[in-house]
């Protein structure tokens, strides 16, 4: 590719250069001082840039200093990066109005006015074009960050200079911009070398008064180029990073971390690439109209990985590893590349000065372990539907199943079929949504079975026959009901865990050439709590189907098994060639698993699946992050050896 | 006898010649649905193993009656109380089927490992993998774990 041809812009002419863009309908965006930081705020021209600043940093330290020159981008980078335009601290996702029991969902628009970016520095450009892969490269699409995306020209800047805490170079995003830009500005004494990537960058260009750069002019900006690139204040060497992360859980370092961290979430806040987000329903005009709405969030929060009170990453550890694990190495799985840009702010801006390039060194020098392999990233097929915006859906009925939990039958709203494993978010107004699995589904109907224990699922195990609730998905991974084709096949449920298999039961009791030996163990707490017992009784009687159920706690009256579920496994075969279904909670599945070990029976045989805290169910919100995975995208069926080396870690 | 004898897992380790000594002190006991095998309190002198049927394992619990707490299965064995000395049955056992069952009585087990020290460690180690995981599995039980 030839380089984009160059030319030279004096000094005078960038005031020239704004004024065209605003003239264009632009509105500007800038870096200026506000107090004592550099921040990113809507200007009018040259005046407002930081003329003669820069800033001095250092691990836990920002300040501003004047320069002995006039430099407009004499500075590397402050707390705010183009994040906060881009992917909003707080926006609306949906609106919701309701009208009496008829509820209507409406995806709330983005609408942004043309918005020109001045001052995009090359790390910051890679992580635009990062949160790029997070929010418009799929499987879905985040209309409202694409369309910002759109409306944005981006006039990007070359560093000359380097800041004490910048490392770019050893991640490979600077110090020269990457493409991604309109126009990239490299400033040198007396004026501007301008490049232009695109055709609104090149028009600009003609209508200024800027002729084509001299050699001696390319040679100053490369040499500014280099003499940053080797004057970095900080370097890290990532050869086989995330690996070595994952082969390091245990390491010493994540508690030495731990005891300095405050956990405050700063660093995830001043990141330019992450991308966890909350959502809140916010109700006005009394619960006729909510606005479902986002907000920032961090892993370092004890509800990031909260579900049913249960916090899976409880110590500050597990929170730094969290985001130090995913950063640097689940991110390679996830997005195909590192989620780190090298630009320092979360050293700067860490109350404590804990200095990411010194903790990972740490890692690898302190007698690591073996790195090992990670998942490669998937290809996703791109989605046009808005995925967060839920469509309306009657219940046609409701079916008790225990004395806390019903089956929920409602009416279809998409003609993408469910699959077994699947799950769907069901929402209300002023309650906001949880991922329920899909316990079975027909042409024009589909059903979950839910127990009413958080608000969210008693709101929704309250509703009546007629009344509407709004549902999106289908979304997740499925049973591999196909791969136990001419295997036997053993389904082993524990409490609800049985909810998303029975749909899977259904599909193999209906065809017994294809699966003509299922075994389906279950486990309850007790027998009010056995859910869909005629159907259980039912398939029992087939000649293809096996069903065992046992129960925590009997009283006298109950005459079959009692005891834990790996009771009645250890009665029975378990086939090496067998396919083995498993979902319940944790613990269960974790000494399921034992035995089959035990048995000897291959971990690519074993599915499994995993529930986490969600809230976008899109690859969005980051807060069902496992390891490597989503679990909204890549599970919530996992193979048992792709998780192997997560599954039962505590923090995880 | 031996026939029987081979289905249960305690047993599964023995060669011929050990069944057949093992046969020699064992008899059948037949119970219906709601019969009890053995009760709390009484004297512990023989070892169960289930050969047919469903037992139940029940503590009484004052103001609460008979608590179920596990279930015996075919190949499975209940009453190891009777391989200690002088020892009481801590919960009483119930058919939940019609059941049958083969009785080893704990004194002329003890007899027979004394004699056959080979046949006394197989029989012995079997008999602890089950208690260990008759345990466990207990804990996992205990833990309540389908309540969230
Ligand atoms: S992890 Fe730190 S250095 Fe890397 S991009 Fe985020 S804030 Fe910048
Ligand atoms: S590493 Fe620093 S900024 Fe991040 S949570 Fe811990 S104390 Fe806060
Ligand atoms: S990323 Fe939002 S739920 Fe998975």
């Amino acid at each position: 590719m030839t380089p984009p041809p160059a030319h030279w812009l004096e000094r005078d002419e960038l005031g020239h250069l704004l004024a065209l863009i605003r003239g264009d309908g632009y509105r500007l965006i800038g870096p200026t001082v506000d107090g004592a930081a550099i921040i990113y705020d809507e200007i009018e021209g040259v005046d407002e840039l930081p003329v003669g600043w820069t800033d001095e940093q250092a691990p836990g330290r920002y300040r501003l200093r004047r320069r002995d020159d006039d430099a407009i981008f004499g500075f590397a980078v402050g707390p705010h990066s183009w994040k906060q335009r881009l992917f909003p601290a707080r926006e609306p996702l949906v609106q919701i109005r309701r009208d009496g029991d008829d509820i209507r969902f409406s995806a709330a628009r983005a609408d942004p006015p043309p918005t020109a970016f001045i001052g995009v520095r090359a790390c910051e450009l890679a992580a635009i074009e990062l949160q790029d892969r997070v929010f418009v490269r799929g499987p879905f699409v985040d209309h409202r960050y694409a369309a910002r995306r759109e409306a944005c020209l981006i006039i990007a800047v070359n560093c000359v200079e380097a800041g004490e805490l910048c490392f770019c170079a050893s991640m490979g995003t600077g110090p020269r911009v990457g493409p991604g830009y309109d126009l990239c500005l490299t400033e040198l004494d007396g004026g501007f070398v301008v490049e232009a990537e695109t055709e609104a960058g090149a028009a600009l260009v003609q209508r200024l008064d800027a002729r084509a750069a001299a050699d001696a002019e390319l040679t100053a900006r490369d040499a500014g180029l280099d003499s940053c690139r080797q004057t970095m204040g900080r370097e890290l060497d990532t050869e086989g990073l995330p690996g070595l992360l994952f082969g390091n859980l245990d390491h010493p370092r994540w508690t030495e971390v731990a005891e300095r961290c405050l956990a405050c979430g700063n660093c995830t806040q001043v990141c330019p690439t992450c991308f966890c987000f909350d959502v809140k329903d916010v109700s006005l005009l009394a619960n006729a109209e909510t606005a479902r709405e986002r907000s920032w969030d961090s892993c370092f929060g004890q509800d990031h990985s909260t579900i049913h009170g249960a916090v899976f990453r409880p110590a500050i550890a597990d929170r730094y590893r969290q985001w130090l694990t995913h950063k640097f190495a689940s991110w390679t799985s996830q997005f195909d590349a590192s989620g780190c840009v090298g630009c320092g702010r979360c050293i700067a801006w860490c109350p404590v000065g804990i200095d990411v390039t010194e903790e990972l060194s740490a890692i690898r020098s302190q007698d690591p372990k073996p790195a090992i392999e990670l998942p490669r990233p998937q290809v996703w097929w791109p989605r046009e539907d808005d995925p967060l915006v839920p469509a309306p859906a009657r219940v046609l009925e409701v079916q008790p199943e225990t004395p806390d939990t019903v089956t929920l039958v409602i009416e279809r709203t998409t003609a993408v079929r469910e699959e077994p494993g699947q799950f769907n978010m069901l929402s209300l107004p002023a309650i906001g949504d949880v991922p329920i699995s899909v316990s079975g589904s027909g042409e024009d109907f589909v059903e979950h079975t839910l127990r009413g224990v958080g608000r969210a699922t008693k709101a929704l195990s309250e509703l009546r026959p007629g009344q509407r609730l709004g549902v999106r998905g289908p979304f997740g991974s499925r049973w591999p009901i196909e791969l136990a084709k001419d295997h036997p096949l053993t389904l082993i449920a524990g409490g609800v865990g049985l909810t998303p298999l029975r749909s899977a039961m259904q599909q193999l009791a209906a065809n017994p050439d294809d699966y003509p030996a299922v075994r389906l163990f279950y486990g309850a707490r007790s027998a009010a709590d056995i859910l869909y017992d005629t159907e259980l009784l039912a398939w029992d009687s087939l000649p293809s189907c096996d069903v065992s159920v046992t129960v925590d706690q009997a009283s006298r009256r109950w005459l079959g098994n009692i005891g834990f579920v790996t009771r009645l496994l250890r009665r029975k075969e378990l086939p090496l060639d067998g396919r083995y279904f498993i979902c319940g909670p944790e613990v269960m599945m974790r000494q399921v698993l034992f035995l089959l070990d035990e048995a000897g029976v291959p971990k690519s045989h074993r599915f499994v699946s995993i529930e986490r805290n969600m809230k976008c169910a899109a690859g969005f919100c980051g807060r069902c992050q496992y390891g490597p995975y989503f679990v909204c995208k890549d599970g919530p069926i996992f193979r048992h050896d792709h998780i192997d080396f997560i599954f039962g870690q505590p923090g995880f | 006898m031996k026939q029987a004898l081979r289905k249960i897992r305690l047993l599964c380790d023995l060669d011929d010649g050990q069944l057949e000594r093992i046969a020699a002190i064992a008899s059948i006991e037949r119970v219906k649905t709601g019969d009890i095998v053995v009760e709390e309190q009484g004297p512990a002198n023989s070892i169960r193993a289930v050969a047919e049927g469903r037992v139940s394992i029940a503590v009484s619990v004052p103001g609460r009656g008979e608590l179920p707490v596990c279930t015996v299965s075919v190949g499975e064995i209940l009453g190891w109380s009777a391989l200690l000395p002088q020892a009481r049955w801590l919960a009483t056992a119930r058919a939940v089927k019609d059941t049958t069952l083969i009785v080893l009585r704990g004194a002329a087990l003890l007899d027979l490992y004394e004699q056959d020290r080979e046949l006394g460690y197989r029989v012995m180690h079997r008999t602890f993998e089950t208690v260990a995981e008759r345990l466990h599995d207990t804990w996992l039980q205990l833990m309540d774990s389908y309540r969230q």
